[in-house]
């Protein structure tokens, strides 16, 4: 009561400055029809005093954002980000067997333009566009729709393809819970401190819920579980050979983000269970991503990832030690050999917390290793031996040129698990993000 | 391996919800007082009621509104336009409550003939600048500065309104307590310190500043230099258990804490 008895008092404040002295001079004159009511004893001053300062609360509101609230939410909070890269991006492949060694350069653009509005309080709608049609052979093939990669091959001045990169919606439904249904930003479907499992071009088509809760100022408990699925469900007589389960794949994960002074560390568990077997996938680029048709196995895979971060270790200069570790366990996997259903990832890196700017940079090592039957076929990162069963190292330097603009030098050596057909990739990149 | 899944996603699902019915207040430590009597009230009036308070600063109250990790932010300062505008790209928009005034008063022994002190000498008596009472119209004597310990709320109001964020001289006093601070100047000659307004009494003298008196009336007109309003932000027009709390803090009831924690009372 007391609180609708200040708000009303508040009220009828400003109405009165309002009828009485004009808009125009609106927070300035609630100050003197507040002060004036506090000395004729119809408020109390600090009740003029609390009605002034909110009045100027109010009115920076408004001021701030530059906002009239006659204007929709969706255009007072449209927000847009994005970034261009140019790559030139070098492969050396050998193949022991043919005993032969091909090498190839190639000039690479990606593009990526993000939009995103609160459609209305705690609902948020985002989509984005990329380009992508991979190697740029299949410009004449729209249908080439590499879900792993946004790059554009430079070939003949032709045109750069643009495509729909993600698109959902996503709802607030409390402080520390977030629903996303649509085609998902990659991170949303899962933390993932590294590419062991996910590219981080790849974003899952789903149902995602996230969690965050903060348990106290060192410690929060996030929380990310989702429903993904990988193609159609078809049944019935007329469906011919066709007759297919939904092709789909759940995760669940659960972690602890802890920080404390300068040291950091977030450390997560995922499951990822994917319905495969006997349903049908239609991948767009056989070989890369899935096998397309139908496929033969289920895959269980049980992922600890950690990020661990001490900062200001030497000067300015962070030390990090992240990786992911992967074991899948299916039952349709029962015979084959334990190495090959491992895979992990140990990453360390040196350099300023964050690259912006002149003078700031990172450097990464990382040594990782992928068993033959350790997940489908086309996940993990394809700029590492092309996603395939592989070991090697990679390293990386990302300096910061201009406050945006950032020149990343990244190299793999991978070769099979056998530690045969070597293959060496160096890409030289420059980023700028808007 | 289905229970397997089982156990891994009702964990993850709980593990969301099991903390979720709370209410939880960060901010600033100057309010943060006011806050936890307010809370350890609210609460033993309302049995369902679960509110955690915590301090951590203005700044990073606010953010955590904005970040959605607390339902109310306490803040002896005004909200920026930086962050009302990070509020903005994220939806939300922060609504404030004057919760309480701050007033500082300045003390001295009543033995002191020094009535009346400028800003500018409470600033150089509080830097060193000045170290004898002759320096600002009193007699020959060392002055003797006392202050609040660092961590407190009341040094850190001092410390912006009175000082500019200047450091205070190494060779002072410091005390743990409103009441510490008061009892040692009246026990001190040469001694000058600083409590909050609630704190004045016979055993020591508040000086004018600027010919301003501290007093409720000129700390609620905001004529007195070293006051301020402290404030309590939600995230937009608040709602349910926390607009019941809000209610809770600008009653009587809420307003009588206000004073017995040593603030200015809205009414």
């Amino acid at each position: 009561m007391k609180f609708k008895a200040a708000v009303l008092q508040k009220s009828v404040v400003v109405l009165a400055a309002v009828l009485f002295l004009g808009s125009a001079a609106f927070a300035g004159e609630v100050d003197k029809l507040a002060t004036m009511l506090a000395e004729k004893g119809i408020i109390s001053y600090g009740e003029a005093q609390r009605i002034i300062t909110e009045t100027k609360e109010d009115m920076k509101q408004l001021t701030a954002t530059g906002k009239n609230e006659t204007v929709p939410l969706w255009v007072q909070t449209l927000k847009m980000s994005g970034d261009i890269r140019i790559r030139v991006q070098t492969n050396s492949n050998k193949n022991d067997a043919a005993d032969t060694h091909a090498e190839r350069v190639r000039v690479r653009e990606r593009v990526r333009f993000g939009f995103e509005t609160m459609a209305s309080e705690g609902l948020k709608a985002a989509f984005g566009i990329a380009t992508g049609a991979g190697a740029g052979r299949d410009l004449a093939n729209i249908g080439d729709k590499n879900p792993t990669s946004g790059n554009h091959t430079f070939e003949a001045f032709n045109k750069i393809p643009i495509f729909l990169d993600f698109a959902y919606l996503q709802y607030e439904a409390a402080d520390w819970m977030r629903i996303s249904i649509g085609k998902v930003k990659s991170g949303i479907h899962a933390w993932m401190p590294s590419q062991l499992i996910w590219k981080n071009d790849v974003n899952p088509d789903g149902l995602a819920f996230n969690f965050t809760r903060k348990l106290n100022s060192d410690f929060s408990f996030f929380g990310n579980v989702g429903l993904y699925v990988l193609g159609e469900s078809r049944k019935g007589s007329g469906a011919g050979s066709n007759l297919t389960n939904m092709p789909a794949i759940v995760i669940a994960q659960p972690g602890i983000d802890y920080k404390y002074d300068k040291f950091s560390a977030k450390v997560g568990i995922a499951l990822h269970q994917f319905y495969l077997k006997d349903r049908l996938v239609r991948s767009n680029e056989a070989g890369v991503w899935f096998q397309s048709g139908r496929q033969t196995a289920d895959y269980t895979l049980i992922n600890p990832g950690w990020d661990l971060k001490y900062r200001e270790v030497v000067s300015k200069y962070a030390v990090s030690l992240s990786g992911d570790y992967s074991v899948n366990v299916n039952e349709d996997f029962t015979n084959a050999e334990g190495k090959d259903k491992q895979s992990y990832i140990v990453c360390l890196g040196f350099g300023d917390d964050r690259v912006s700017g002149f003078g700031t940079w990172q450097v990464k090592g990382a040594y990782r290793n992928v068993g033959i039957a350790a997940m489908p076929l086309g996940f993990g990162n394809t700029d590492a031996y092309s996603a395939n069963p592989g070991k090697g190292f990679e390293y990386s330097l990302t300096a910061g040129l201009l406050k945006s603009l950032n020149g990343v030098i990244t190299f793999y050596d991978m070769t099979n698990p056998d530690g045969k057909n070597a293959e060496q990739l160096a890409q030289f990149d420059l980023v700028y993000r808007f | 391996m289905k229970k397997v899944l089982a156990v891994v996603f009702a964990a993850t699902m709980f593990a969301g919800n099991v903390f979720a019915q709370k209410i939880v207040l960060e901010g600033s430590t100057t309010v943060l007082p006011i806050a936890q009597r307010a809370a350890e009230e609210y609460m033993d009036a309302n049995s369902k009621a679960d509110l955690t308070v915590r301090g951590g600063g203005s700044g990073v109250g606010i953010n955590s509104l904005i970040a959605g990790t607390c339902d109310i932010a306490m803040s002896s300062r005004a909200i920026r336009d930086t962050e009302i505008q990070n509020a903005d790209a994220k939806g939300r928009k922060t609504k404030a409550f004057v919760v309480a005034m701050d007033g500082i008063a300045v003390i001295v022994n009543n033995s002191n003939s020094v009535s009346s002190l400028s800003k500018k000498q409470i600033a150089d008596i509080y830097t060193g600048k000045v170290t004898n009472w002759s320096e600002v119209g009193g007699k020959n004597e060392k002055i003797v500065v006392v202050s609040r310990d660092s961590a407190s709320g009341t040094f850190e109001s001092f410390s912006e309104l009175a000082l500019n964020k200047q450091k205070v001289i190494g060779s002072a006093l410091m005390q743990a307590s409103n009441q510490a601070i008061s009892t040692t100047v009246s026990k001190t000659p040469g001694a000058i310190g600083y409590v909050g307004i609630g704190y004045i009494s016979g055993s020591i003298k508040a000086v004018s500043i600027d010919g301003i008196m501290p007093s409720a009336e000129t700390v609620l007109t905001g004529k007195y230099p070293y006051s301020r309003p402290l404030f309590m932000y939600t995230n937009g027009e608040p709602k349910g258990q926390v607009k019941d709390f809000m209610d809770f803090v600008l009653s009587k009831d809420g307003q009588r804490i206000v004073s017995e924690e040593g603030f200015v009372a809205l009414q």
